[in-house]
């Protein structure tokens, strides 16, 4: 990664950030919630909307625009437009 | 840390969960029940202003509180439980202010009977308070005891432990008026002689057998005169004094193992529990092991004397694969050293210095036979009184 791209990884709070380790998806930079459920979590995250999908979703913690979803994450989707 | 889990119902969930992030308000372990329905956490700190953030949108419920807070609320509500826990405490307290047991080490001639009976004249009996000065105890058992040398009392809760130490009896040495020789306490090869009183009786190099005179107490009168007797000379007798310096050879044999045994674990274990009221103990490890081999380690969560001996621990076999390995030079070595340290230190007096030593390893079947010898420079001589009548005895000085 050049640092070009490192600092528009730190710095662009209004994209979607998203890390993901066995069951655990960790969302930064979380503005919105769009829907919730069991089964999907939709959230938006300024200009663009991050949807995971799976089953038995929890979220252990949603605090500082960060939210952990845990369970059986099957897909992740990033959509909406890049402004 | 107070924590407040809570029940929400209502329409447009999401919508209070993106409000309770806007306004910090952090969550935890939300869990989707259903399209109107879910539950979470949130500091109880907190709970004030998720109720605003709530309106009268959505009916909240709290399910439970965790935290240090609520649960001392909780305690405290159980009056009849805080008495009873409180008296409980307090007889803990209360056994723990007395002597329940006294265990006594170290002895050999004294009886533990008079041991004890000297104790309880000092003040330390079994039911005693441990407000007991154990300075004065101690002070108090070398009067009664004649033949200690060191006593030590300390508590190990309600136990007292006593640990004595008995005197050697005292070598007779003969008195600084009466006439003696020095004479060898052990073999050696004479190095040095210096006789303070009387007459050297060996020379340097000399070997020197058990009991010979070494520094002679008697002194021949050399008389110019006539007078005397040249066939039966007068002797002077004095008490000799001095240091006879001789080399000693010290020899030890010990033995070592030729392979050591490895315990690897297999990661395989299986836990239990001891208990034991009285003289009843019951160990699940007695009757449940399962494993060739295993290692046994076990921990000790209570242990009570009063007002019932009783104590519990948790215990947990690991299965091990024992495994014999040949050890290497390096390590029969480094434990021969530490073989001839420890007979130096149990076997030769502190006074003594070590010259030379040397270790020869003879494997045998099994084992490894180590012998170490010593060369050691020290004082043999030791003093013995002038038997009467074996000399004419003339006049002696000191």
């Amino acid at each position: 990664m050049v640092i070009k791209d490192e600092l528009i990884y730190d710095f662009s709070i209004n994209m979607p950030r998203v890390l993901v380790g066995g069951r655990m998806v960790i969302v930064d930079f979380v503005k919105k919630i769009i829907l919730i459920d069991e089964n999907n979590v939709i959230v938006s995250c300024g200009t663009r909307y991050v949807s995971v999908c799976g089953k038995n979703l929890i979220v252990r913690q949603l605090s500082e625009e960060r939210m952990l979803v845990s369970g059986n994450p099957e897909t992740i989707e990033f959509y909406g437009s890049e402004e | 840390m107070h924590k407040i889990i809570i029940r929400v119902e209502g329409f447009d969930l999401q919508k209070l969960l993106s409000l309770c992030l806007e306004e910090g308000i952090p969550l935890w372990n939300i869990r989707i029940l259903g399209d109107l329905e879910i539950t979470m956490g949130l500091e109880a700190a907190d709970w004030q202003r998720f109720l605003k953030v709530a309106g009268n949108r959505y009916r909240v419920t709290i399910i439970s509180e965790k935290g240090l807070k609520p649960l001392l609320r909780r305690i405290l509500s159980k009056k009849s439980t805080l008495i009873g826990v409180t008296i409980f405490a307090l007889l803990l307290y209360y056994q723990s202010c007395f002597v329940s047991e006294i265990r006594i080490y170290g002895y050999e001639r004294l009886t533990e009977r008079e041991i004890r009976e000297s104790l309880a004249n000092a003040g330390l009996y079994e039911g005693c308070s441990k407000s007991v000065d154990l300075d004065l105890v101690e002070i108090e058992m070398f009067r009664h005891l004649e033949d200690i040398s060191w006593v030590g009392i300390e508590y190990r809760g309600n136990l007292a432990e006593v640990r004595l130490v008995e005197g050697t009896e005292s070598i007779a040495t003969p008195d600084l008026d009466q006439p003696c020789h020095i004479v060898a306490a052990k073999e050696g090869y004479i190095e040095k002689i210096i006789a303070r009183e009387g007459k050297e009786a060996v020379s340097q190099g000399e070997f020197v057998n058990v009991g010979d005179v070494l520094i002679s107490g008697i002194l021949q009168i050399e008389d110019k005169t006539y007078s005397s007797d040249p066939e039966n000379p007068m002797n002077r007798y004095v008490h000799a004094r001095g240091e006879a310096f001789a080399k000693t050879v010290y020899r030890f044999i010990y033995y070592q193992e030729k392979e050591k045994l490895l315990k690897q674990r297999t990661g395989r274990s299986i836990p239990g529990f001891s208990l034991s009221i009285g003289e009843y103990a019951f160990n699940s490890a007695d009757f449940l092991w399962p494993y060739d081999s295993a290692i046994y380690e076990e921990k000790i969560f209570f242990n009570f004397l009063r007002p019932i001996p009783i104590q519990l621990g948790i215990n947990r076999q690991y299965e091990v694969d024992l495994i014999k390995r040949v050890r290497d030079d390096q390590a029969i070595e480094e434990q021969g050293k530490q073989q001839a340290r420890i007979a130096i230190k149990e076997n030769l007096p502190e006074s003594v210095q070590i010259i030379n030593k040397s270790l020869k390893f003879s494997p045998e079947e099994n084992i490894i036979r180590v012998t170490i010898m010593i060369e050691a420079l020290e004082d043999i001589g030791k003093k013995q009184g002038i038997k009467e009548g074996t000399d004419r005895i003339g006049k002696y000085t000191n």
